[in-house]
């Protein structure tokens, strides 16, 4: 055995080493569970916890791997192969496996799902989508249930209860998107009891590439709060209607946004009357019609959203599906509405915000699979510091993929996609056309009709059918067109004589500007050493080429030799294809790395936030006075250290609320030359005695924490706001010769330090005018009952 | 002109730069007691904008905004100064009518709560027509006008 899985591995390094004994090693156990009775391999769990709580989990790796094979034997009739074995032990060393499609990844994540859980910590698996989650934990729960352990599944529209129910189990199936929020929702709660989540400690994350890379640029956003920005929105869209490109405003592709000219700026000044659009008092103004520009110039309708019931629905570029639940943020939304003429939605204020890479990091250990990793190898150790192992197919691939066919132009490229579509689906082979958008396929769509070849656009509602569409696109004479990454996670098994026949075929119609989605769409044939072939069929008017430099495209078209139908001959047209691609390639990674690098200090302030928070979640309300006096205390300090001459008058007037929360007058204020400092710490001395009162007072304690928590996230929301628009200011101006990230840091530090006194003398200033006018009513109680 | 009385004190004239070439630029004034967002003002100052220029020393009233709260309606629209000096209006009679001069409503107001318009200035103002103001079967949604109507003595 171990030398075929040498064979299997080309490269050989230490890692594969471990992997090829670890495997040996989990062979070898096979025979000893096959002779275990089902409650021997279930009570297996109680044993390997034993060992784990005094030993290491490498003691027990291979065996508990070779547990989960023998259940699923049994249970699900599917026996893990050795490459499987390999992918669940690369998962679970804190690993990216990659896996062909159709290698069963799934069962791969079995394995280490039920080791890690053996910690009682939980187990997140993440899925592309809730349908498959869903599928999962029904099919592979089965082995888990088996084998003792509890399985959860975690979906949009479930209530809190049910919710922690799902978190409480061992493993917990759900989505990267529902996981985020949940995180977000639990740092809002005033009670601790109201958190779903018990931590983060093991992730498995399926389709890895495309979550922590290809959704890298739309973070998680719970907002609220309506404002009332409607009418401006419109006015702002009908006065781009009238912009005209160059004159008005400038397009800059590579980075999809757009600037308003002096021209243009001009026209904004006259239209509401004002002298400089760009002055500070106008930022408010100059957001609006910035996207207003962008939904105008930008946004496409049909590519980047659609209109459905009045309502507009973001595209998810990578699978074209409508992506449920998203809107746009700040204000673009709205600006999109306001383009398309519909009624606008509410405008809404961000109350927590995070990136989903960043929710992955809170995770003690995480993992992933996916069939496409290795051309993001380097990102994924540099960023994330996860190895990206290649697992070998248990079978060899023998699928051919054809070199790319390069047109001059669309018309040509969408002619030979019609006449090889009709050369190849004569002879009954299914075909798979796989196009980057919904408008993509119509397109072409069209074509096919014309030349009366009979197919199906895969446009479905739900990720069900889509899946369900999908698997029949294996069918012999079928011609199928679907989006590139539709109905993922989904196999498309060949019907009867189609193998014979070669297979399924694929045609790309684009490049994408991931060459990961590229092999994702080649993925889909061929898969467990079924023949099959694909192509790529492209022209140089496609969107890729949009991104690349407009002079250096003009200068290869003027030197390009074709044949008659547009066929690009030279000079070597697939190189040339390939530099474009890389280049946008490494563009894209360069925006993500600095969005990262911008989002960093943030989620730093973030943890430093939600800890804060959660230590006054955690507190008895006993102790909430105790909590409570230590961030008066805190301000105090601060104001004394803030101000270096201690008895000025403003230091005093500040630090009046304190004082007369106790109950002193204005007159005993005075003269206090040189005892400022003294008098202001004895007066918190003072109000601890006077909090005594309350110590076991657990409504009293519960409202103090309610209070506090209030002030923090409105804080912190505000804080968002601002640092958002900072980030914004990043992207905009020009630095000399500073380094913009050190700048943001610097900013995101003093912001995030003003931040923080503003919590402190927010409570303490607060609690204080609670306290004077609890002492007045008292007084005025006093004198009632004379 | 009964319809609002004059301030004794002067003007100041800092507004000279509105009055060009016998036509008044009038400048956007809000009333105190108007609570509006940032949003809401740019919305005014871009209606304002496109309001014609007046001649000097009139007042006059331009609608720019109709809004139906069940059978009633609301109409937004801005008192305009074109005198040199502040003024105060009292009670007016306002009046809406169609492209063609029909009367499509009419109420009284009492707008002494307004207080002073500034000289050269505009200043938007809200005011409901209830259904018992009507005068024609419906108000179109557009080309309405809201004018004053002026009494004779």
């Amino acid at each position: 055995m171990l030398s075929s899985m040498k064979k299997f591995f080309q490269e050989g390094s230490k890692d594969l080493k471990r992997i090829y004994k670890f495997v040996e090693d989990v062979n070898r156990l096979e025979g000893k569970y096959e002779r275990y009775s089902d409650l021997e391999l279930s009570g297996m769990k109680d044993r390997f916890k034993s060992v784990l709580d005094a030993g290491d989990i490498l003691d027990i790796q291979a065996e508990a791997f070779a547990v989960v094979r023998e259940a699923s034997k049994r249970v699900l009739n599917l026996r893990h192969h050795d490459v499987q074995l390999a992918g669940g032990f690369v998962l679970s060393e804190r690993g990216i496996a990659q896996m062909n499609t159709g290698e069963g990844k799934t069962l791969v994540s079995t394995l280490p799902s039920y080791l890690h859980a053996l910690y009682g910590n939980g187990v997140h698996i993440i899925t592309a989508n809730e349908y498959l989650a869903r599928r999962d934990k029904e099919l592979m729960g089965q082995i888990h249930e088996f084998l003792g352990l509890t399985v959860g599944l975690n979906i949009s529209q479930m209530g809190p209860s049910a919710k922690r129910e799902a978190y409480a189990a061992d493993i917990t199936y759900g989505t990267a998107t529902e996981f985020g929020f949940d995180y977000l929702r639990d740092n809002m709660v005033y009670r601790r009891e109201e958190k779903v989540q018990r931590g983060h400690r093991f992730a498995i994350v399926d389709e890895i590439d495309s979550i922590l890379i290809d959704e890298a640029r739309t973070p998680l956003i719970i907002a609220g709060r309506a404002s009332d920005g409607t009418e401006l929105h419109q006015i702002t869209a009908q006065i781009m209607k009238t912009f005209i490109e160059n004159d008005d405003y400038e397009i800059f592709i590579e980075s999809r946004s757009a600037y308003f000219t002096d021209q243009g700026a001009s026209k904004i000044e006259e239209a509401f009357g004002i002298d400089n659009l760009y002055g500070m008092e106008h930022q408010e103004l100059l957001h609006n019609v910035t996207q207003a520009l962008k939904a105008h110039a930008i946004m496409k309708l049909d590519v980047d959203y659609i209109v459905i019931d009045g309502k507009i629905a973001i595209i998810d570029k990578f699978t074209g599906r409508v992506m449920e639940g998203r809107s746009f943020s700040d204000g673009l939304h709205q600006a999109i509405e306001a383009k398309e003429g519909l009624e606008i939605s509410e405008e809404n204020e961000t109350q927590a915000m995070i990136t989903v890479q960043n929710y992955f990091r809170l995770y003690h250990t995480m993992s992933g699979m996916t069939g496409s990793a290795m051309p993001s190898k380097s990102e994924f150790q540099e960023i994330y510091q996860l190895p990206v192992i290649e697992i070998p197919t248990n079978e060899p691939i023998i699928r051919v993929d054809e070199v790319d066919l390069i047109y001059k132009d669309e018309t040509s490229k969408i002619n030979k996609i019609v006449t090889e579509v009709k050369r190849i689906h004569d002879g009954g082979r299914p075909i798979l056309i796989g196009t980057t958008s919904i408008e993509q396929s119509e397109k072409i769509s069209v074509q096919l009709e014309k030349g009366k070849i009979k197919h199906q656009i895969l446009n479905a509602k739900t990720e069900e059918d889509e899946a369900e569409i999908i698997a029949n696109a294996g069918q012999k004479n079928q011609v199928m067109l679907a989006t590139n990454m539709a109905g993922r996670g989904t196999d498309i098994i060949l019907g009867n004589d189609v193998k014979e026949l070669g297979g399924l075929h694929i045609i790309g119609t684009e490049r994408h500007e991931s060459r990961r989605i590229d092999m994702q769409l080649r993925g889909r044939s061929g898969r467990q050493g079924d023949p099959g072939s694909t192509q790529f069929i492209i022209s140089l008017e496609d969107d890729l080429f949009d991104y690349y430099d407009e002079d250096e495209i003009g200068r290869y078209i003027k030197k390009i030799k074709t044949d008659e139908n547009g066929l690009v001959l030279s000079p070597a047209p697939d190189k040339f294809v390939k530099m474009v691609q890389e280049t946008v390639e490494q563009m894209h990674q360069s925006s993500r790395y600095h969005l990262l690098k911008l989002e960093h200090a943030l989620n730093e302030q973030c943890k430093i936030i939600y800890t804060m928070r959660d230590r006054i979640l955690g507190m008895e309300p006993g102790r909430m006075s105790a909590i409570l006096l230590e961030y008066i205390e805190k301000y105090i300090t601060r104001l004394v250290k803030y101000y270096p001459e201690p008895d000025s008058s403003a230091f005093i007037e500040e630090l009046s609320p304190v004082f007369l929360s106790l109950g002193w007058q204005a007159s005993d204020l005075q003269d206090l030359e040189g005892q400022i400092e003294g008098k202001a710490l004895d007066a918190l001395g003072e109000l601890e005695s006077r909090l005594v009162i309350f110590q076991d007072d657990a409504e009293w304690g519960n409202q103090v924490r309610a209070f506090m928590l209030q002030h923090i996230d409105t804080n912190w929301m505000n804080h968002l706001d601002e640092m958002n628009s900072v980030k914004e200011g990043i992207g905009l101006s020009g630095y000399g010769q500073q380094d913009p990230y050190a700048l943001f840091e610097k900013a995101a530090l003093s912001q995030f330090n003003l931040l923080l006194s503003k919590i402190e003398s927010e409570i303490s200033i607060r609690f204080m005018e609670y306290m004077e006018s609890n002492q007045e009513d008292a007084a005025a109680l006093e004198g009632e009952e004379r | 002109m009964s319809l609002f009385g004059k301030r004794d004190n002067a003007a100041p004239d800092v507004h000279e730069l509105l009055v060009q070439d016998d036509t008044v630029h009038t400048a956007l004034m809000f009333h105190k007691g108007w609570e509006i967002s940032k949003q809401e003002e740019y919305v005014y100052k871009f209606h304002h904008q496109r309001l014609p220029a007046l001649k000097p020393n009139q007042i006059s009233i331009s609608g720019i905004k109709l809004t139906r709260v069940e059978d009633d309606v609301i109409i937004v629209a801005f008192l305009r100064n074109s005198i040199e000096k502040a003024v105060r209006f009292d009670i007016v009679d306002l009046l809406l009518v169609d492209g063609d001069g029909k009367f499509l409503a009419k109420k009284t107001f009492d707008l002494t709560e307004l207080g002073e318009i500034p000289a050269l200035s505009s200043m938007p103002w809200s005011f409901l027509f209830e259904e018992g103001d009507m005068l024609a079967e419906s108000i179109p949604d557009e080309g309405w006008k809201i004018a004053f109507e002026w009494k004779r003595k």
